[in-house]
């Protein structure tokens, strides 16, 4: 027998699962074979030992005590989040409203305020059931295309408009660092007006 | 492997199925979740300690791994055993502990100082503690494509198949990166074998 052979039916051999004639060779060659001797004894020792000398785990009870602390962590974390975005947004409609009301303004569409990405800002690090792009749209006659990663969103089916802030609502987006592309587009100036943040969302754990 | 859980609520039964032809229903998630910790809350901490090498690292990210495995369980659709999920929850988790860990040294150069060795050894002689070091270090050591099949075989007692499905492998990778860790713990481990 040759160690490639003895290597691969080592598993099988201490399985007890090899015919007699191969269990002979097994032992002929390891006999013969120092190295193939050591990978026989390695295997046994991890077999045996590897559990053994694995520390006792915690707890059960203190594991799910973690859990709950970690999971209402995250929850305030979350109804702050909440509310600041809430806030932001409402202090942006009352700034827009007054803007319109000053200036008395019923423009075309290129003489408004220009669109833009409100939240994510660039660099912002979020987590996954914030990861909302929240828009400044100064007139509904803008085309908005949202892209995340390059992938273009059906933007129509989650978004959300209140006045001129449309809130969008991207499923599930994995944690890492993501890109935002949003195009506005003025059909009747035809022009573009294109903004990208990039943003990061933290691991939902 | 493993028996399917079941647990009764006024609602009716919930199962939490170790198999792939049940799907889980979650009705009652803390109480499917505190039968999920007993069931598999040992084995996960066991594959995260060896898989990073450290007690206090291991017991954070079991909790973290909980947490995904809590929020995440009334998505599950029992498309593999709630436990091959569970375990690909954790191997990725801590692969991306591992990773953070590798650049935070390699910026601060502290793995010169950290010596997981050092760190919550009230639990163990001082004979098993030297013994343990010595395979951890070893397992350690490994390419991580090595070493979650060393855990998984050795620590988990999977078969080929098993491990096979759990990382998404062919049978034939499993046995051969088997057999080149077994060769290279055999090279590490040489000292203690011989004896």
């Amino acid at each position: 027998m040759k160690c490639d052979e003895f290597r691969e039916k080592l598993d099988a051999f201490v399985n007890g699962n090899l015919s007699e004639d191969d269990k002979k060779l097994m032992v002929e060659h390891m006999n013969e074979c120092e190295e193939c001797r050591l990978l026989y004894k390695t295997e046994l020792f991890l077999r045996k030992k590897l559990m053994e000398i694995t520390p006792n785990p915690p707890s059960h009870s203190e594991l799910i005590a973690k859990v709950k602390a970690r999971r209402e962590k995250r929850l305030r974390a979350q109804q702050m989040a909440f509310r600041v975005g809430m806030a932001f947004a409402t202090l942006l409609v009352i700034a827009v409203i007054s803007v319109r009301t000053v200036f008395n303004t019923r423009q075309a569409v290129s003489a408004e305020l220009p669109p833009a990405i409100v939240a994510p800002e660039d660099g912002d690090v979020v987590l996954p059931d914030e990861a909302n792009i929240v828009l400044f749209v100064p007139d509904p006659r803008y085309q908005v295309d949202l892209k995340i990663d390059g992938e273009k969103m059906d933007i129509r089916n989650m978004a959300q408009t209140t006045g001129n802030v449309v809130v969008t609502y991207p499923p599930d987006i994995e944690p890492g660092y993501h890109y935002a592309e949003i195009e506005f587009y003025d059909p009747h100036n035809d022009q573009k007006i294109v903004q990208s943040a990039v943003f990061y969302v933290v691991g939902d754990q | 492997m493993g028996t399917a859980i079941t647990y009764t609520t006024e609602k009716g039964e919930i199962k939490v199925a170790d198999t792939k032809s049940e799907v889980v229903s979650v009705n009652e998630i803390d109480g499917v979740f505190e039968k999920f910790v007993e069931e598999y809350g040992d084995r996960i901490f066991n594959l995260l300690y060896w898989k990073v090498g450290d007690y206090e690292d291991a017991k954070d990210l079991t909790s973290e791994v909980l947490l995904k495995v809590y929020t995440n369980l009334p998505k599950f659709r029992g498309e593999s055993s709630l436990y091959t999920w569970a375990y690909r929850i954790a191997l990725n988790h801590a692969n991306r502990f591992l990773l953070k860990r590798k650049i935070s040294r390699f910026i601060s150069l502290d793995d010169l100082k950290v010596d997981p060795a050092e760190d919550s050894n009230e639990y163990e002689d001082v004979e098993r503690t030297e013994l343990q070091k010595m395979v951890r270090d070893a397992i350690q050591q490994l390419p991580s494509k090595y070493r979650d099949i060393v855990i998984l075989k050795y620590l988990d007692g999977h078969g080929y198949e098993e491990i096979s499905e759990i990382l998404k492998i062919p049978v034939g990778t499993v046995k051969s990166r088997l057999n080149r860790a077994r060769e290279k713990l055999a090279r590490k481990l040489k000292g203690v074998l011989e004896i």
